[in-house]
């Protein structure tokens, strides 16, 4: 598979203000194959979820979240890294590399190159290669 | 509640063997609550075994359900259609849903998703403790609502041993001795003095010994 049929599914919390600025700028030109979208909250995403987005074909998937101790809701952050490292063990279970997923707590000092960030975490996606997973089987059920 | 765990993946995939429609069914009840087999379990593990399948190259369809009890036969037949489609079916339900789903549909092949672990509480998120062992002869009102069949190590009913330390027990400083609890609640209670009553032996033939207990109630029969 060339790389350019690469899937990357991005999400984050809209309170990381860089990043809600990039996903709501039409002029922003994402790398061919990420996903980029909004979250109330980093911590609305579940292991099911994550799983879903490589069912559906992605080859890996970023959760971006506030600054830890910096979490509007608290505990959101956190709680959210710990489910994508819960997601990352059922990967790991499935004989996916683990890598696939990461949660990144942008810490201020990065926020200002999340597009970097991004890029970075693609090239990984590409160094890896894509799943044998392109979404397109049988099945699909409620999500 | 029955608190239950999931099994491996790779038991999973072994057991639906080579059936071509699989459908994993979850409980909203008892292992909802502790997270092993609810909604989100019911959809994590059906994208799991579909993201294994296709990697293995094998074309499985995998659908999902959950019923809000499977162990109380009322709450079954809402499954009807999919128990009827399904080669093979993954039921998230602890061992007596496993069981009551399969009695129900005698023709489908129900294969067990959880381990069926023990009776407890949740006390906090994510941490879930055994707290009663089913033994048929409730003791709890002697002991202040702390169950030493369970939660003593030595099952003693005539404790503490000479393993309490610290109010932990001997066989790890994680554990709290049952009889430490036992003694501050009834002392926080000013009923130290219950534990100077006699405590009759425990009726074990009540608890699990060589049959399955069945309980009947002539006045809820139909």
């Amino acid at each position: 598979m060339a790389e350019n049929e690469l899937k990357v599914v991005v999400r984050g919390c809209h309170n990381l203000v860089p990043y809600r600025k990039l996903v709501t700028d039409r002029q922003h030109r994402w790398p061919r194959g990420v996903e980029a979208g909004l979250l109330p909250c980093s911590s609305k995403v579940e292991a099911h979820q994550v799983l879903k987005f490589f069912e559906q074909g992605a080859d890996g998937a970023l959760i971006l979240a506030c600054p830890l101790g910096a979490c509007r809701l608290v505990e959101g952050n956190r709680r959210a890294a710990k489910r994508v490292g819960y997601a990352a063990e059922w990967l790991d279970e499935i004989g996916l590399e683990p890598v696939r997923v990461r949660f990144v707590a942008v810490e201020p000092d990065r926020a200002g190159d999340l597009t970097e960030l991004i890029s970075e975490f693609y090239q990984e996606i590409v160094d890896l290669g894509p799943t044998p997973i392109r979404g397109s089987g049988p099945g699909g059920g409620e999500s | 509640m029955i608190v239950a765990d999931k099994k491996p993946l790779a038991e999973v995939l072994a057991s639906i063997g080579k059936a071509g429609r699989v459908l994993v069914i979850g409980c909203d009840t008892c292992v909802a609550e502790c997270a092993a087999g609810g909604r989100k379990e019911v959809a994590l593990t059906a994208s799991a075994l579909r993201i294994a399948l296709e990697k293995e190259g094998r074309r499985v369809e995998v659908r999902e359900a959950c019923l809000d009890r499977q162990c109380v036969n009322e709450f079954l037949p809402e499954a009807a259609e999919d128990m009827a489609w399904a080669e093979r079916i993954v039921s998230l339900g602890c061992g007596a849903g496993v069981q009551a789903l399969a009695r129900f549909y005698p023709e489908s092949d129900v294969v067990p998703g959880l381990n069926t672990q023990f009776i407890g509480t949740t006390v906090q998120p994510g941490v879930w403790v055994e707290e009663c062992s089913g033994c048929g002869d409730c003791k709890l009102a002697f002991f202040g609502a702390v169950c030493p069949v369970t939660r003593c190590s030595k099952r003693l009913l005539n404790g503490p041993c000479g393993g309490s330390k610290g109010g932990k027990c001997e066989v790890s400083p994680e554990v709290d001795c049952a009889w430490q609890l036992i003694y501050d609640r009834l002392a926080a209670l000013g009923l130290l003095a219950r534990l100077r009553e006699f405590v009759p032996p425990a009726d074990w033939s009540a608890s699990h010994s060589g049959r399955p207990r069945t309980i009947i109630r002539e006045d809820r029969r139909i």
